[in-house]
């Protein structure tokens, strides 16, 4: 405080000298050469004159003076220096939680010696800088396919400890980009949370897990990384892919393969599968390739749940079960009316005038209602092959997917009259291509699939979207889902078949020591500069106002 | 440092340069009582008209019986040929750093009106006319005869007077003693405020005083800005200090405003001058144009004042271009 007073009455007292200085007036005069040797002037008194100007003749004080003020004024608080460094120890805790670290080798779980290596970490930190006095704090962190702080930064290291002895690992995947998020910009890492009143600038990161350290770690400059990877190799054989086969017409389920992935030395495996009604209805031994890799497959016979389960159990046992949900479907049945049934040879349809899934007729007459009802006209080069512009078309409609409307205008069909009832959704000026009726549904088309090379594209792709679309096929549910932060439980068919997870038979690959957790310089404090930009105009017009007065003539 | 400054033509004076028309006057010897005209042998003469006897024209010369038809008793008429050599007239205009104030009105500003003024003169008179710089980097003389020369000289004129001379610059003398004819009149506009220190003076003394030892006549024209610099001086507030700076100072003089103080700055000029006169060999100079104690509100009218004999007390003083130019009538 005595500065800032000391500092304003000295500014004061310049500008009080300032003003008692004599006023002159400045004269370019001719005969100014005859002015010399006259004797010195008498009114040069010194008195108190408000009047008097402050200002020099070097405006450019003034301007530089007002450019700093202006720059403080600007920059406030968003120019921020490090007003003060010290030496410390922050470390950042991050366990790997995901679902790899329940696999069990060397007898005991990864996740319980990834508690242990993280303990002795922080009692080796601990050692190290207690000649030092340095101040040494901590945060524990879990990641998986997201991160959870568990203990806020504490100086309290017991508390770290507890943090640790509380993990589990988690039947989801690893999310590494999480972690080089942190390593690039660890004290912006919790905009979003909050933190404790201790501060705690992080000086290294401690990262355990069953996975080798990444390229990117090795490159890290910002910060100090150790990483751990507690895992030792263990063999594992699990499923790693699950496709299924579906109708084309119907998408259902007709098919479901399985792969099988072996990680390191292990054997004797069988894949067994269940029936949603428990009945088993595979149970296959597996054979492994030189690849490691082994598919099975079946025909799902009901719709429901199956379990397909790889025998016997492992180190890690995510890969061992999943359960999917299919829907089948039996063969479908139609009513075939056209003289024409070549096609009926071909597909795995079934002919069924009683019960049909959709009747299939050649003239509007034999329209009935009751079921949906497939209308073909009498092919695509009825007009003798004329081509005709495309007049109408409803643009996103499913009987139009995948259709080359090219192939339309040149197929020399010009169309039909509307039938009655129908909408058009594909026509030219002299008639339609497509129609649809809703209720009761029905499609007209202009033939069965016929021709060659485009035409038998098009016309193949008219008829199974007609057919789709009376049977109202839409998107079919996966077999199975994955387990989510959200939902980090395996139940029905969400299971934690997650990528990568099953690979236990890595070679482990740490990095970095225990013993550079030793304290880095840091900054601890910031504060804005704009003070700064003040003190250089201040400084400006301590300057400005010293030449003023002693300069000579020059400055004033 | 140089000073600049951008001539503006001399505002047109309508007839102003016409009724001035060069006479021949004939330069008095210094040891000779009268003047005398001399004739050229060899060369044709033919009467152009009669003017007035001035006393110091050739007695031979005057037309008895003109003068008796024109019934004036007193008035002899002189007749006056045509075959007069014509007059050289040599205007040197002084560009040193003095003469470019004050800002207001500077005194270079009068001095390049002046020569474009006695410039139209003398070519409307069918003579010819020398601009001369008197400091700064050596030029040939700019000659200029006949009235079609009039804008030649203004664009010279501007030219010249563009920038003043470096501080301690040499006069040009060497193009004037080259240029010297039996028939001619220098004329220079100056301040005049060369100081002793200054080693050309004794240079420019002897230049002149040879120059006037033949039938050679030189003019030295005061342009004096001094009352009105005075003005300036005394015109502040009381109480206040002065700082004075400007040519041939190396810093700002402080002084004050008083009428004490001013009357020594005047005896300083003065004192100055007359030792430059002392060199000449002269007692005055031949015509002191004086600045208005005040400011000047019309410059072209007080060019015209000063031009035209009305000094600027009212007086009407010896004007030697009344020698030079004869009103016509």
């Amino acid at each position: 405080m005595i500065v800032p007073v000391v500092f304003s009455i000295f500014l004061i007292g310049l500008v009080a000298i300032h003003m008692t200085r004599p006023r002159f007036n400045l004269h370019e005069i001719s005969a100014a050469r005859f002015f010399k040797n006259l004797p010195p002037p008498k009114n040069r008194q010194k008195r108190l004159n408000i009047g008097n100007p402050l200002k020099s003749l070097p405006l450019y004080f003034q301007f530089f003076m007002l450019a700093l003020l202006l720059t403080a004024t600007l920059l406030s608080q968003q120019s921020v220096r490090a007003s003060s460094t010290a030496r410390r120890v922050g470390l950042w805790v991050l366990v790997d939680t995901s679902a790899s670290m329940s696999t069990t080798d060397s007898g005991q779980i990864r996740i319980l010696a990834a508690q242990k290596a993280a303990t002795q970490a922080l009692l080796t930190a601990q050692e190290l800088n207690s000649e030092t006095k340095v101040p040494l704090c901590a945060r524990l962190s879990a990641f998986d396919l997201e991160r959870r702080d568990i203990i806020p930064p504490t100086t309290d290291l017991s508390a770290v400890d507890r943090g640790l002895a509380g993990l589990t690992a988690r039947p989801l995947g690893t999310n590494l980009t999480l972690l080089q998020e942190i390593a690039n910009n660890p004290d912006k890492a919790d905009e979003q949370q909050d933190v404790s009143d201790e501060t705690c600038s992080i000086t290294h990161l401690i990262i355990v897990s069953d996975l080798p350290a990444p390229e990117w770690a090795s490159k890290q400059e910002e910060i100090g990384i150790v990483w751990m990877d507690i895992a030792t190799p263990v063999g594992n054989a699990g499923i790693t892919a699950i496709h299924s086969l579906r109708d084309p017409i119907t998408a259902k389920v007709y098919q479901v393969q399985v792969e099988l992935t072996r990680y390191g030395i292990i054997d004797g495996q069988s894949l067994r599968i269940t029936s949603p009604g428990g009945q088993v209805v595979k149970e296959e031994a597996v054979v492994w390739g030189e690849d490691n890799l082994w598919q099975g497959s079946f025909q799902p016979a009901d719709s429901g749940l199956y379990i397909m389960q790889v025998l016997p159990d492992d180190a890690y046992r995510f890969d061992n079960e999943v359960s999917i949900d299919i829907t089948t479907g039996s063969d479908l049945k139609v009513d075939w009316r056209l003289a024409d049934n070549s096609l009926l040879r071909f597909l795995p349809w079934q002919q069924d005038a009683q019960n049909p899934d959709f009747r299939v007729v050649a003239s509007f007459s034999d329209l009935t209602g009751q079921s949906p009802e497939l209308l073909v006209g009498p092919g695509y080069k009825a007009n003798g092959g004329n081509s005709e512009e495309i007049n109408y078309f409803i643009e996103g409609h499913p009987l139009l997917k995948d259709l080359n409307f090219d192939v339309a205008v040149e197929s020399g069909n010009a169309g039909q009259p509307l039938p009655e009832g129908f909408e058009m959704v594909l026509a030219s000026k002299q008639g339609v291509w497509i129609a649809q009726r809703k209720s009761p549904p029905a499609v007209y088309v202009p033939g069965l699939p016929q021709g060659d090379g485009n035409l038998n594209a098009f016309s193949t792709t008219v008829f199974f979207n007609a057919v789709r679309w009376l049977l109202q096929v839409g998107p079919q549910p996966p077999l199975y889902t994955l387990t989510t932060p959200q939902q980090p439980l395996p139940e029905g068919n969400r299971t934690a078949l997650h990528e990568d997870e099953g690979d236990t038979a890595r070679t482990p690959a740490s990095m970095g020591s225990l013993d550079e957790l030793r304290p880095i310089q840091v900054q601890t404090d910031q504060q804005p500069t704009w003070p700064f930009w003040v003190a250089g105009a201040i400084l400006v017009f301590l300057v400005e106002r010293l030449l003023f007065a002693f300069g000579g003539d020059r400055w004033q | 440092m140089a000073r600049k400054f951008t001539l503006s033509p001399l505002p047109g004076l309508p007839g102003f340069c016409e009724q001035f028309r060069i006479r021949a006057q004939e330069k008095l010897r210094p040891y000779a009582s009268g003047r005398h005209i001399q004739l050229w042998r060899g060369h044709s003469l033919e009467f152009r008209d009669y003017a007035p006897y001035i006393r110091g024209d050739d007695i031979r010369h005057v037309d008895w019986r003109a003068s008796y038809r024109s019934g004036k008793k007193d008035e002899w008429l002189i007749r006056r040929f045509q075959a007069e050599e014509g007059w050289n007239v040599i205007v040197s205009v002084d560009n040193s750093e003095s003469m470019y104030l004050p800002t207001l009105f500077p005194k270079i500003s009068m001095a390049a009106w002046a020569a474009e003024a006695i410039a139209r003169i003398a070519l409307c008179s069918d003579d010819r006319v020398y601009i001369h710089r008197l400091f700064g980097m050596p030029r040939p003389l700019a000659s200029f005869q006949s009235t079609s020369a009039l804008p030649r000289v203004f664009s010279t004129l501007r030219e010249f007077v563009k920038e003043s001379a470096p501080e301690n610059s040499k006069m040009n003398l060497s193009q004037l003693r080259g240029s010297f004819f039996t028939n001619a009149a220098l004329i220079i506009l100056s301040d005049f405020y060369f100081t002793d220190q200054q080693t050309y003076l004794q240079e420019m003394a002897s230049f002149i005083r040879a120059t006037e030892q033949g039938w050679r006549w030189v003019i030295l024209v005061n342009l004096n800005s001094w009352p009105f610099e005075a003005w300036q001086l005394a015109e502040k507030t009381a109480g206040s200090s002065h700082r004075v700076f400007g040519p041939g100072t190396q810093e700002v003089i402080e002084c004050d405003a008083t009428a004490e103080t001013l009357k020594i700055i005047e005896q300083n000029i003065d004192t100055c001058q007359k030792s430059f006169l002392q060199a000449m060999q002269r007692e005055n100079f031949d015509l002191k144009w004086d600045w208005v104690h005040g400011p000047v509100a019309d410059p072209l009218q007080f060019f015209e004042k000063c031009f035209t004999l009305h000094s600027s007390h009212g007086e009407k003083q010896q004007n030697p271009f009344y020698q030079l130019f004869i009103r016509q009538r």
